[in-house]
């Protein structure tokens, strides 16, 4: 049985106690999802209070066939897709420094056309390994992203992260190995060896 | 299995997502392809690499952000649930709603709709006055299809004969309007509806309303407007083969006002002093038009009427029907005066005088 299931129930019966501490329980991992899925961490906060507001707002159509953490990382995923795309038609074809963004004073991001200088990937080498990991999940396609993320950092299992983003088996595989091995090789030419 | 077939499972033979027999070749193979095992051993460093990453912090407001958020966002629904639901009183409201605007759209076109007619009335009545004369049955073939236009408050009418407009004066009389002394000059000008300031001039259903409640006399009343309708028929069949255009915004020239006050003003004399008792009683058709110079079609008229008529200078002619019995009524108007020349009916296909 799902060890939130009498929190959501109370909470769906208007029990705000309980809401709050599925709050408390869930809202650093899925921080976590959010950031690693919109890679800026203040958009990743704006998206885990849509989150939980949504989900108390939907709470009474949750049936409990899946975990909530479940059903609540759906939720966070797709507002996080949601955010990825203002953010990308805000910003338009404007090149953002994707290692050391620079914060204006409205909060947008400076812009940082390419250069001749070392490319954003040569200036990776420079910091640690964390941080390479990280710049090496960010630089993936949204949808390798989002399987590499829910597997390899969520920990879903391969039938959760089909339901959430309602795609075969089979599909899940094949964009974790191509995300895997993406980040590997990113990984490689920066590292030099693993 | 061959080279390719292990290289893509190896991801998921690390989560144990491969089928026994799978993962019994994989193995296999990895004993043999060193390429396979660096792999192996590359994607496991990979993904503990990526387990490694450390976890960002939630700020420490966030929890008390989101309950502020949830608590608003609660106020905002009980209120909106207040309003509108539930269903089984929301959608009511709704479809009442619905109804009071379409009746009130439909009475809205309703009154509206008649304020157009008369200024189309009065262009067309003037196009066709400038216009050749034009051959009965074509006139009044297209003069049903003007009748086809829409007349608020039309009373339903006995099946007519296409020459002659109906006027129920048993049911005007029955009913008399209360006279109103002091609209008492019951032809005046701005019941026409060939006056020249066409907007201002009703449509020929809302004169015969509005005659119906301020004239003296009902009968005259009505005489006076159905001779006004069937005016202004002719005057849009012959608009319409002239291709007279109703945007024709030209104001009407006075002679045609005075004509068409001289037709009020005998169609009143008519049914004051001329009109028989009978028919004030039952249905009677009429229809009034000037004698123009041309008394060809006339030619049975006795020589004394016939002078009469060229002498005068405003001669008309009343034609009236009564259960199949035709009359006709010949007036000359003058400035001050109506003066009736002589009657006629029609016995066995002959007109004679009636003295």
């Amino acid at each position: 049985m799902d060890e939130d299931a009498v929190d959501v129930a109370r909470a769906s019966d208007g029990d705000l106690n309980a809401f709050e501490r599925l709050v408390a329980k869930h809202q650093k991992r899925m921080l976590n999802a959010a950031f690693r899925l919109v890679g800026d961490y203040d958009e990743a906060c704006e998206v885990v209070q849509d989150a939980f507001v949504a989900a108390h707002r939907n709470l009474k159509t949750f049936r409990g066939d899946a975990k909530f953490t479940t059903w609540l990382t759906t939720i966070t995923l797709n507002l996080s897709r949601n955010r990825l795309k203002q953010l990308r038609s805000r910003r338009g074809h404007i090149a953002f420094s994707l290692d050391e963004p620079i914060r204006t004073e409205n909060g947008d991001l400076a812009m940082d056309p390419p250069s001749k200088e070392p490319s954003v990937l040569d200036r990776l080498e420079q910091r640690d390994v964390q941080a390479r990991v990280q710049d090496c999940v960010k630089a993936l396609e949204p949808d390798f992203r989002e399987v590499l993320v829910l597997r390899d950092l969520q920990e879903f299992s391969y039938e959760e992260i089909g339901d959430m983003l309602k795609v075969a088996a089979g599909t899940v595989k094949s964009r974790l190995f191509r995300a895997r091995e993406s980040v590997k090789d990113c990984l490689k030419r920066f590292m030099g060896e693993l | 299995m061959d080279h390719n077939d292990a290289r893509h499972k190896l991801s998921d033979y690390i989560d144990n997502a491969v089928m026994e027999h799978e993962r019994i070749a994989i193995e296999e193979h990895l004993k043999t392809c060193a390429i396979c095992a660096d792999a192996l051993v590359e994607l496991r460093k990979t993904i503990d690499q990526l387990k490694q990453i450390e976890e960002v912090e939630t700020p420490p407001w966030m929890t008390m952000k989101i309950m502020a958020q949830v608590r608003a966002d609660t106020k905002k629904k009980t209120w909106a649930e207040r309003l509108f639901q539930p269903l089984q009183i929301k959608l009511p409201i709704q479809a009442i709603a619905v109804v009071f605007l379409a009746i009130g759209a439909f009475y809205m076109y309703k009154n509206i709709q008649p304020a157009s007619l008369p200024s189309e009335v009065g262009t067309q009545d003037f196009a066709a006055e400038r216009t050749a004369p034009l051959g009965q049955a074509k006139k009044d073939q297209l003069a049903k299809t003007y009748d086809t236009a829409p007349r608020a408050q039309q009373a339903p009418q006995a099946p007519q004969a296409p020459e002659y407009k109906a006027l129920d004066m048993k049911q005007e009389y029955e009913k008399p309007a209360p006279p109103k002394p002091t609209e008492a000059p019951v032809f005046a000008k701005k019941e026409s509806a060939y006056a020249p300031p066409a907007p201002q001039a009703a449509a020929p259903s809302l004169l015969r309303e509005q005659a119906g409640i301020s004239a003296g006399s009902a009968a005259r009343s009505a005489a006076k407007n159905k001779a006004a309708e069937s005016y202004a028929a002719d005057s849009v069949a012959a608009n319409a083969i002239t291709g007279g255009s109703a945007a024709n915004n030209r104001q009407l020239p006075p002679n045609i006002t005075a004509e068409m006050e001289n037709i009020q003003r005998l169609l009143a004399y008519f049914a004051d002093h001329d009109l028989p008792a009978d028919m004030k009683r039952t249905g009677l058709k009429l229809s009034p038009e000037p004698v123009r110079d041309n008394l060809a079609g006339i030619a049975w008229l006795d020589d004394v009427t016939k002078k009469q008529l060229v002498a005068c200078k405003n001669a008309y002619r009343i034609k009236a029907e009564l259960n199949d019995k035709k009359q006709l009524y010949f007036y000359c108007i003058e400035e001050a005066a109506i003066l009736l020349l002589d009657k006629y009916e029609l016995i066995n296909g002959n007109w004679s005088g009636m003295r």
